[in-house]
């Protein structure tokens, strides 16, 4: 059990929206890095990423879906 | 809970002004100061507590261990990463190496200390047995304990890169960074190093007999400015 005081996606979450954002946008997966995350509610974190230069926002819920992947 | 501590990372603001150009670069605002370090929870007191180096130290000390949650464990993990990652979590202080059926086997790690902090899509380039350690030149020159070492320290239990070191390359160019072991085992959990993945010797023995030169490793650091191989 653990937490965190700025709580931060959980590593698996946040490379789940890496990878949904190298399927949306065609980027080499090499080059799309997530750089922030935080907890919106109980159930979804949204993630920022680098995706070669552009910022990508990606909402992803506790389960692994990745509900939305939009430019930042 | 049994009189364990259970610990908590805290998200790590990362500044180094050299890098803030490749920060701007990258089109990244910097990340207002985020609190830095690890939390535990007594569940004497029932409290989360800072867990800092001298608390680390003296929870060693009485139990010749780390707590619970650094010590390697297998745990889920929803990944597209083939088996043979390595993912490193540098706010929660967890390096996870990715296994079938999506799991990983979890440890806990020493990451960099304030201003150096990084993040990037890297490889293992090479390993090495009790290697030897040579402070690069930068520390040499803001460290004076590196000085006497400036020549290279054999491999040994006091050596600070510890039983093994897998040396994290971009492309086909040495980054200066490592995952290592060391020989300060209550540091894990702990933002304290330059930079480097720090692991106890008997985990980052253990992660060096399932790893395979050219794996992939990708270093999350909320906050970080440098960034690597992205």
């Amino acid at each position: 059990m653990s937490r965190t005081k700025v709580e931060t996606a959980p590593a698996d979450l946040q490379l789940l929206c890496a990878n949904a954002v190298a399927k949306a946008s065609g980027v080499d997966s090499t080059k799309i890095l997530p750089v922030s995350s935080s907890k919106l509610d109980s159930k979804t974190y949204q993630v920022e990423l680098d995706a070669g230069g552009k910022k990508t926002s990606c909402l992803v819920d506790t389960e692994g879906n990745v509900t939305s992947v939009e430019p930042a | 809970m049994s009189g364990k501590l259970m610990i908590a990372g805290r998200a790590t603001l990362q500044r180094r002004s050299l890098t803030a150009i490749v920060a701007v670069a990258f089109g990244l605002v910097a990340v207002a100061a985020l609190a830095a370090g690890t939390q535990v929870f007594d569940p004497k007191t029932r409290k989360w507590v800072d867990y800092d180096r001298t608390k680390a130290r003296k929870y060693y000390a009485a139990h010749n261990e780390v707590p619970e949650a650094f010590r390697p464990q297998m745990v889920k993990f929803r990944t597209a990463e083939v088996p043979g990652t390595i993912i490193i979590d540098g706010n929660q202080h967890f390096l996870y190496l990715v296994q079938p059926g999506q799991r990983a086997m979890r440890y806990g790690i020493g990451v960099g200390r304030e201003g150096f902090g990084w993040a990037g899509i890297v490889r293992v380039g090479r390993m090495a047995e009790w290697p030897t350690w040579t402070p690069p030149a930068e520390m040499v020159a803001r460290d004076p304990n590196a000085v006497k070492h400036a020549g290279g320290m054999p491999g040994g239990p006091d050596n600070p890169l510890g039983a093994r070191a897998l040396y994290l390359y971009e492309r086909d160019q040495d980054t200066i960074y490592r995952i290592h072991g060391t020989p300060e085992p209550w540091t894990i959990g702990l933002d304290v190093s330059s930079g480097c993945i720090r692991m106890r010797n008997d985990d980052i023995t253990d992660l060096a007999s399932r790893v395979k030169v050219g794996a992939k490793v990708i270093v999350l650091m909320q906050g970080a400015a440098l960034y690597k191989g992205v």
